[in-house]
């Protein structure tokens, strides 16, 4: 029953009684996002040619916590002209060693290092790996708790997944650059070749991870599955396809569904794109575009939210957006349904449960037929 | 150039392009392995699927016995020319070689590159074999 519905049945008096003891709950739960959105240029932008990049304009206090940023922020922080963001490091964000990293090698931000996306999740869930390596991994990048960080990458999932585990082990101030690089080329900003080598640090100056809480583990989320919790929803951030259960979406996988109880967030065509929460010129969707494209799904905003995909990449997204406007109620269910998938008797459905049109049965029931095959 | 000569030219052509496309395809796969998210994943998949199957440690000593085989073969044969005996000589080696100094944790496409050198191998044997001789 949402908030709205709820509110209708109760007389004018108990209304603003109500109304009156949810503020003081919010204001000493979360901070009240007090971004507006605007379809405009960054507030520093001068003459950058961003007309098309989208950004949620944030007051100077929410900077820290604000993620996707426009090249024209971006240039100005590594300019030193941004309070409070001091010698950032820059990094490209692709899958991959930086031997093999063709994009980065072919063109990247001035001083731009690169990191591997790989750094920070490993085989067999493709999870984030054990504190320890992704405190090296990021140690190894030239960065620590107080460094600025600002990413970038072609692929906004993947760049998502690694600014998420930077997040996630305690990195305080985590940018996406909105656009990427193709966002900084057109904006006639300065790039270059060379390689460069991060300079790796020593101290993480906190211990890893600072926001474990970030983080669902499978058992949790298949507890507040089976506890009935109406307020917990396990979103899922896939395709049409492989939330109805015709595919895995990954060669992979061999098994399609969704966990017993998963409602649908939008995705994308396929397990490769976003074109839900990603538009095509690779800037992330606002907060009220989000809020827009949840209209009529099986949750809302003020869920106590966990968000999935296959293996974590696509989640990400929904995750920092609400992130970078001040909620708290969301989390990342890591494993997914790779994951999800390894548990013979976790239970399992097959279809849209809107639709009536779903079948529940348990993992090993499942055939071992779906995995995605290219055409 | 005596017949035998042009036996033994063809023989060696042979294995060489045996032996280069093996391990051109073994690099390829190496790089195409840390360059595709989705074909390392899928390889990840595979190597588990295969170590359920099959007994990977029993296959690979086997692999690596039929290599040393070879190289004994190699020097007792008196048929052969000897740019055939150390090319295939060779080949043992790297191949045996590649099989005990390598594994899955260093590299993840190990069990495919292992099956493309050992296809190339035995094929490059046979060639020997056939090809090489007095």
């Amino acid at each position: 029953m949402s908030i709205n519905t709820f509110k209708e049945k109760i007389n004018m008096k108990s209304k603003s009684l109500i109304a009156l003891g949810l503020a003081l709950l919010l204001a000493g739960c979360q901070a009240a996002p007090t971004a507006s959105t605007a379809d405009s240029k960054s507030a520093s932008d001068a003459g950058a040619a961003s007309e098309t990049v989208k950004v949620t304009e944030r007051s100077a206090k929410d900077e820290t916590t604000r993620v996707y940023v426009s090249p024209q922020w971006a240039k100005d922080a590594i300019e030193g002209k941004i309070d409070g963001v001091k010698d950032p490091v820059v990094i490209e964000a692709s899958w991959g060693p930086v031997a093999d990293a063709k994009e980065y090698k072919e063109g990247h931000i001035k001083g731009a290092v690169h990191a591997d996306i790989n750094s920070i999740e490993d085989e067999p869930y493709w999870n984030l790996r054990p504190a320890d390596q992704v405190k090296s991994a990021i140690l190894a990048a030239g960065v620590d708790a107080d460094t600025p960080v600002i990413f970038y990458g072609s692929d906004m999932s993947g760049t998502s997944r690694i600014a998420f585990a930077y997040l996630w082990a305690g990195v305080k101030n985590v940018k996406i650059i909105n656009g990427g690089y193709e966002a900084w080329k057109n904006a006639g900003f300065e790039t270059e070749t060379t390689v460069n080598e991060p300079k790796a640090k020593t101290d993480f100056k906190a211990t890893v991870p600072v926001h474990p809480e970030y983080v669902l583990a499978i058992e949790d989320a298949y507890k507040n599955l089976e506890s009935g919790d109406k307020n917990f929803k396990l979103v899922s951030i896939r395709s049409l396809a492989e939330f109805e259960g015709k595919t895995s979406g990954y060669s992979y996988i061999d098994k399609a569904g969704e966990p017993k109880g998963a409602v649908w967030g939008k995705a994308g065509s396929d397990p490769y794109h976003m074109e839900d929460y990603v538009h095509a010129d690779n800037t992330v969707i606002t907060l009220d575009e989000m809020k827009q494209l949840w209209s009529g799904l099986d949750f809302n905003i003020d869920n106590k939210l966990a968000f999935y995909c296959g293996t974590g990449w696509r989640a990400t997204i929904p995750f920092l957006i609400m992130y970078e406007n001040g909620f708290t109620n969301m989390q990342l269910y890591d494993g997914g349904w790779f994951q999800w998938t390894m548990n013979p008797d976790y239970p399992v459905q097959v279809g849209d449960p809107k639709s009536g049109n779903v079948q529940y049965t348990t993992v090993k029931e499942l055939p071992n037929d779906k995995a995605w095959k290219e055409n | 150039m005596t017949r035998h000569g042009k036996k033994t030219r063809v023989s060696v052509i042979l294995m060489s392009v045996l032996q280069i496309i093996s391990l051109i395809s073994a690099y390829y796969l190496h790089k195409l392995t840390r360059a595709k998210l989705g074909l390392l994943r899928h390889l990840v998949y595979l190597n588990g699927k295969w170590e359920k199957a099959v007994n990977i440690e029993m296959i690979k000593y086997s692999f690596i016995a039929f290599a040393a085989a070879v190289i004994i073969f190699a020097v007792l044969r008196k048929r052969s020319s000897l740019a055939g005996k150390v090319l295939i000589s060779v080949s043992a080696l790297v191949f045996s070689g590649y099989l005990l100094f390598f594994s899955k944790s260093m590299d993840r496409a190990y069990y495919a590159i292992s099956l493309v050198l050992a296809a190339g191998f035995i094929l490059e044997t046979l060639v020997w074999l056939i090809t090489d001789r007095k």
